[in-house]
């Protein structure tokens, strides 16, 4: 998962930045609004972490510009202006969730992941596939039962399949939203995680599909793959 | 309610009414029956006097000083003139006649005992109603009646009183019986019961009363008073409807105005009373309302902008030494990295400390309770002092600091003054370009101490310049943090000069700089005790 921080307070952007990396998350990040801006149109971004004060453009301004462009990115406004007002103008602009500071590192980390869950269309936080059971809030992975220990880049590689399961995942896809803009990571190291999940949670777990990438055929007794086609066609930027 | 301006009004209006028309059914009444008791009292009057003169003739006292005959001597037929009655039927006898030059008659009683008891009759009237007299000779006998008035006391000098005008009763001078006046005198009147009777006293000590009841009269009194007062009470009635009405149409729009404030005040300070006639009394209320409303409202969007800026600007270091103590403790670190999260979080706790100093001055400058230590100073030296204060920062932007400063006295708080001077030199060269020039000159113009920093920075555009003074305002938001301003700086220096009765102000040209020009009293200037700053 891939997140854009946009932060006019160095020392809280850097803490944001710093606890959702340690949380698995790849993460960039902007000081001011047009930065913010810039990055957002460009990057692949899983999810927006966004200030309403920003030097140059403010983040309604932003989020607006966003929107008006067509991007479905889920936002999520960080501010310390707590005002009614404030709250429901940024959420009138497009804003999916609204958190004030101070606020907690867990409850941001829950409401990231749970905009990232509902844009996915994908509102369960604990996913089966097979005898698979991904768990996004403990982020911890079991087969049969039995947790299996995977890197972080690996849980993150199952993660984001998981939320795309049954659609196909290109490999660019998988560079946009796993790795951040400073990750220089060899393109041969997909193949290194993929094959590394394959051993630890089965052969048949990550279908390739030659020249176009890979496929989660996971199904699951709740939402079936039809639903999932179907919701994922909201997803044009993916 | 009663206390309403409608139902005060309304009592007022009833109470006034009701007096003006009590008075005026009061005097009509008194003059309506004064009126009436009078024209008795001179038709009485009139009888009475005819009875008292005698026999017909010139009365004695037109005679010539050398004819002093009784009256009944001079002769001459008899007339009925007893105006009251007109031609009684069977005519009043006359008077002894007796022949002029002849020997004396009859005593003079005679005259006045042959007169017929039915003289004052009039035709077709009551019986108690009729007018009567009686007529009492020298020694005070009955000389002659009518047929009612048998039992008429005689007026005697006991018994004889007059009524004044008041109604008192007092007695009677005692003139009568003992020294009869020669001719008709002044006639005395009577109340006696229901009966009105007049007394003349005639000549050779006659005593003539002619009476009358006023039964008559009181019932038409008595109708006239209930006349008057069903009359009050209509116009009583209908000048309370009118009132009713009239005040209403005085209250309802006060009423409208009261309302529409009140919804004002309760829910939304934005809507106005519609004046609609802005030149009455109510319309210019209506204006002043609104004027007061738009001031309301004005102030309102101030505090909550200040509030909600507040609020923010103290949030965020908060927040900042809540998610760096939260992440550091979430797994175990690294001394250097809890190094790192300690001084994050000193620097944003000095921040809030700043921030917390400046939002507490300013509340002391708004409430007038800054706590101004004037004391006599050259503000030359405070000059020196603020700049030694300021200049590694100078350096460290490569900011070339200029003086020109003249020996000027003031009484001012001292460290308040540094207060200024530190702020405006700290912004002269924060928001100078690199290599710029701060100059600080101190003169004196007037009466007053003139303070000025000019910086070559890059000015402040022109539709951030009347925000300038205002509370957390930044015209370079990210500048201002890395001076570690909070954006209250200005507005502090802004709260300092007016409590100290000066001023500040200052010219930008954008690219070129900015001069920020600060007046203060000379010393010996200040008389008054520093205003409250108010806003």
């Amino acid at each position: 998962m891939r997140i854009l921080v946009v932060e006019d307070e160095p020392d809280l952007l850097s803490v944001v930045a710093q606890s959702l990396r340690e949380a698995g998350y790849a993460v960039d990040t902007a000081a001011d609004g047009e930065d913010g801006l810039f990055k957002a149109q460009g990057g692949q971004y899983d999810a927006l972490v966004l200030d309403l004060m920003l030097p140059q453009l403010d983040g309604w301004a932003v989020l607006k510009t966003l929107r008006s462009a067509g991007n479905s990115v889920p936002v999520l406004i960080l501010t310390a202006r707590d005002a009614l007002p404030d709250r429901v103008r940024g959420l009138d602009c497009g804003a999916d969730d609204y958190l004030t500071k101070p606020f907690e590192l867990a409850e941001l980390f829950a409401r990231l992941r749970a905009i990232i869950r509902r844009s996915a269309g994908k509102p369960n936080s604990i996913a089966q596939i097979g005898d698979v059971q991904v768990d996004t809030i403990r982020k911890c992975v079991s087969k049969g039962g039995q947790t299996v220990c995977l890197t972080p880049r690996e849980y993150a590689l199952v993660e984001f399949l998981t939320l795309h399961r049954g659609e196909l995942v290109t490999r660019s896809m998988l560079y946009d939203h796993l790795f951040d803009e400073d990750d220089d990571s060899l393109s041969n190291l997909m193949d290194v995680h993929v094959s590394n999940v394959r051993k630890k949670l089965g052969k048949d777990f990550i279908v390739t599909r030659r020249g176009q990438g890979y496929l989660l055929e996971g199904e699951m007794p709740a939402d079936g793959p039809g639903k999932e086609l179907d919701t994922s066609g909201g997803r044009a930027d993916v | 309610m009663f206390r309403s301006i409608r139902w005060t009004l309304q009592l007022w209006h009833a109470a006034i009414l009701g007096m003006a028309l009590a008075s005026f059914g009061t005097a009509l009444y008194l003059v309506v029956s004064r009126a009436q008791l009078s024209q008795m009292d001179a038709e009485l009057e009139g009888a009475a006097r005819v009875l008292a003169s005698g026999p017909p003739g010139p009365p004695p006292d037109e005679d010539g000083p050398g004819e002093r005959r009784p009256p009944w001597e001079k002769g001459g037929p008899p007339k009925t003139r007893f105006g009251m009655g007109g031609p009684e039927p069977n005519g009043p006898p006359g008077p002894p006649r007796h022949p002029p030059g002849g020997p004396p008659g009859p005593t003079p009683e005679e005259w006045w005992t042959q007169l017929p008891r039915t003289a004052l009759r009039r035709v077709g009237q009551d019986e108690q109603d009729q007018p009567y007299f009686i007529i009492w000779g020298m020694r005070g006998e009955v000389l002659q009646a009518s047929l009612s008035s048998l039992d008429v006391p005689l007026p005697d000098s006991e018994h004889r009183e007059r009524t004044t005008e008041d109604g008192a009763v007092v007695p009677f001078a005692s003139s009568a019986v003992d020294s009869p006046p020669p001719s008709v005198g002044d006639p005395e009147y009577r109340q006696r019961g229901m009966l009105r009777e007049v007394i003349v006293h005639g000549p050779f000590g006659i005593t003539v009363l002619v009476g009358k009841s006023v039964r008559s009269e009181q019932a038409t009194l008595q109708q006239l008073r209930w006349k008057l007062l069903g009359a009050g009470a209509g116009v009583l009635a209908i000048g309370l409807c009118g009132g009713w009405l009239l005040s209403r149409r005085v209250t309802r729009p006060i009423q409208t105005i009261s309302e529409t404030a009140r919804a004002i005040s309760a829910s939304d300070l934005s809507r106005r009373i519609s004046v609609s006639e802005a030149d009455t009394e109510l319309g210019s209320l209506a204006q002043t309302l609104n004027d007061t409303f738009e001031r309301l409202e004005t102030a309102f969007a101030r505090q909550v902008r200040f509030t909600a800026d507040a609020s923010h600007e103290l949030r965020t270091p908060l927040s900042i030494i809540h998610s760096h103590a939260e992440l550091a403790l979430t797994r175990d670190r690294t001394a250097p990295e809890y190094k790192q999260a300690m001084e994050t979080c000193l620097r944003a706790a000095k921040r809030t400390k700043s921030l917390v100093d400046a939002l507490l001055v300013l509340a002391r400058a708004d409430a007038g309770k800054l706590d101004l230590k004037c004391e006599r100073f050259d503000l030359r030296e405070a000059a020196d002092e603020a700049l030694a204060m300021v200049t590694p920062r100078a350096q460290e932007r490569n900011v070339t600091l200029e003086t020109d400063l003249q020996s000027v006295e003031v009484e001012a708080d001292r460290t308040r003054i540094l207060q200024l001077l530190t702020n405006l030199l700290v912004n002269a060269i924060q928001y100078n370009r690199e290599g710029g020039r701060v100059t600080l000159t101190i003169g004196q113009e007037g009466l007053d101490a003139v303070l000025k920093v000019e910086d070559t920075g890059v000015g402040i555009a022109a539709q951030d310049q009347p925000r300038v003074f205002e509370r957390f305002f930044r015209a370079d938001k990210a500048r201002s943090r890395e001076a570690g301003g909070s954006g209250l700086g200005l507005a502090i220096c802004q709260s300092i000069v007016e409590a100290h009765h000066g001023s500040i102000s200052f010219t930008s040209r954008p690219g070129e700089g900015t001069i920020f020009i600060v007046r203060l009293p000379l010393y010996g200037r200040v008389s008054s005790p520093p205003l409250p700053v108010r806003r």
